[in-house]
């Protein structure tokens, strides 16, 4: 029985930088990184032990599906990672949470602005 | 050199890792080292290292997955493995070398190690089973044994709770100080029929060494047939050596064949000092010679002493002074070559040092305090050379230091009075006996 998306929940940054990489289509693991670098305008950059560690976790978990192979024409050692539906679903709810994050954070920040004479 | 680096780091990850990534993260570090650089990535993949060893080990597929497979005979055993490749040819090499350092360090560890710390349980005492099915024990450092009948009919070893009853008291007897446990405190004693047989006596004193030499005692089988006859001269000599007064159950004077036999059980058990070696002090030597600090002194005096006694001399083989560990061991056999007729047991003619070498022993251990073989006008001034006085100055012949030599051929001309070339215990007894009754 699949645990509900929300469980997943909070995701840590980079399972939230990769799924979302993931979320435009199929990736490698290099892909990924340079996605990821790209969303973040290159503040955030993953390492491959990073990234790997947690495409094994995500994988494990139902997340993300890996062994994918790229065309014939390129390189063999290039395997493609894929989000799976639930990956999907967590993302989304992961990104309904940061957007209530966000409202709050709004709502916070304009009541202990200070008020002008 | 950082390429390599990094498929060294890939290496250190865990099998089920490496085998599922490693390829993807070289080809990674090959397209990205030179954009964001190496160091940035050989960091990250330290630290992976040490995330999969030590927090990833739930992604660890189940052993032997393949062997559960279908290659499972019935009735055969079947061993796992953490790696299921087999190893390299080459791995072959170093795992041979790693394994002989390991076999030597623990060999040596065995060897040298002297006595393990009492933390790892080592037994408190010794035993050894006796022809009449009693059991003789001797208690480290508590140097005394004890003889009881194990329970049970003889040739069979006894059930193990009452057997480990019957040790657990015997223990308890030889190690009076140690507290009881409450079974130990059940023991049937009834059944034990436990009887000391003899107490090994502590070194004795200087001043009973001095009072009391042996070669003063009643010649062997002159003995009075008076209810406190006097000690034969060998039972006087084998109370002054505490191994011969350990082995000497029955206090005759005589080492029979059976206490020969104890001396690997017993002579551990007069090792005071738990450093796994009887001294000559242990032995029952006392004195100045082995109370100074100059160690040099004390070597010196503990090799004439080991090799002034034949049995210690038999026992101490390699002349260091020590009766070691090894030693000991071997103990029973180097005594029984001091058999010279051969008819299984040692008596005072094979035991007792030469009566003249003894002499020389007495007068130069308490004058020549650096026991160097010479003794200077100064050590002949000394209070302690005083009852010797007249011989050390006749042996020095007007001169100022005096060889052991010299000694030994003053004392051989003044006690030899019959001239046959050997001096007798009778003899030397007529030359110390008046010297000896100053100095009490």
């Amino acid at each position: 029985m699949k645990k509900p998306p929300e469980e997943f929940l909070p995701l840590a940054p980079a399972a939230l930088h990769i799924l979302l990489a993931l979320a435009g289509g199929d990736l490698h693991g290099y892909g990924i990184m340079q996605q990821v670098a790209a969303h973040s305008e290159g503040k955030y950059r993953l390492g491959p032990g990073t990234l790997y560690d947690n495409l094994q976790r995500m994988t494990a978990q139902g997340l993300v599906r890996d062994g994918l192979r790229g065309a014939e024409d390129e390189d063999p050692r290039r395997r493609y990672y894929r989000l799976n539906a639930l990956g999907r679903a967590v993302l989304a709810a992961e990104v309904a949470r940061l957007e209530r994050v966000l409202r709050e954070a709004r709502v916070h920040l304009q009541a202990a602005a200070p008020r002008r004479a | 050199m950082v390429r390599f680096l990094y498929a060294w780091l890939i290496r250190l990850h865990p099998r089920w890792f490496r085998a599922r990534y490693g390829e993807e993260m070289r080809w990674i570090f090959k397209e990205e080292a030179q954009r964001s650089g190496a160091a940035r990535l050989l960091a990250d993949a330290a630290v992976s290292v040490a995330r999969q060893w030590a927090f990833r080990s739930d992604f660890q597929p189940e052993p032997g997955a393949a062997v559960a497979a279908g290659r499972t005979v019935d009735g055969i055993p079947v061993f796992y493995t953490a790696e299921p490749e087999v190893p390299r040819p080459s791995a072959m090499l170093p795992g041979a070398i790693v394994s002989a350092a390991v076999f030597a360090l623990l060999s040596f560890a065995v060897a040298h190690g002297g006595r393990p710390p009492r933390a790892l349980g080592r037994l408190e005492y010794y035993s050894t089973p006796m022809p009449d099915n009693s059991v003789l024990f001797g208690g480290a450092g508590r140097a005394y044994a004890v003889a009881g009948r194990a329970p049970g009919a003889a040739g069979e070893r006894p059930e193990g709770g009452l057997w480990a009853k019957f040790e657990a008291t015997v223990a308890a007897l030889v190690m009076p100080g140690k507290p009881k446990a409450a079974s130990e405190t059940a023991a049937p004693a009834a059944t034990l029929e436990t009887e000391p047989l003899r107490g090994v006596r502590s070194a004795p004193s200087r001043a009973e060494i001095a009072s009391t030499p042996y070669f003063l005692a009643a010649p062997a089988g002159r003995a009075t047939a008076a209810q406190e006859a006097p000690p034969t001269r060998a039972a006087t000599y084998i109370d002054l050596l505490a191994p011969l007064s350990a082995l000497d159950s029955d206090s005759d004077g005589v080492l029979s064949a059976v206490e020969i036999a104890q001396a690997g059980v017993v002579l551990p058990a007069l090792d005071a000092n738990h450093d796994g070696r009887l001294s000559a002090e242990e032995c029952g030597a006392e004195g100045d010679a082995f109370a100074t600090k100059n160690v040099a002194a004390v070597g010196r005096a503990r090799r004439a002493y080991m090799a002034l006694h034949p049995a210690l001399a038999a026992l101490d083989a390699n002349h260091d002074g020590f009766v070691s560990a090894r030693e000991m061991r071997a103990s029973a056999a180097a005594l029984s070559a001091l058999d010279g007729n051969h008819d299984g047991k040692l008596t005072e003619d094979e035991l007792l040092p030469a009566p003249l070498e003894y002499g020389v022993w007495l007068v130069q251990s308490r004058v020549d305090r650096n026991f160097d073989g010479r003794i200077s006008k100064r050590e002949r001034g000394r209070a302690e050379a005083a009852p010797w006085r007249d011989l050390l100055d006749a042996s020095a012949g007007g001169g100022s230091t005096l060889t052991v030599r010299e000694l030994r051929n003053e004392l051989r001309r003044r006690a030899d009075t019959n001239h046959s070339g050997v001096v007798t215990w009778e003899e030397l007894r007529r030359v110390f006996a008046p010297r000896l009754a100053a100095t009490r």
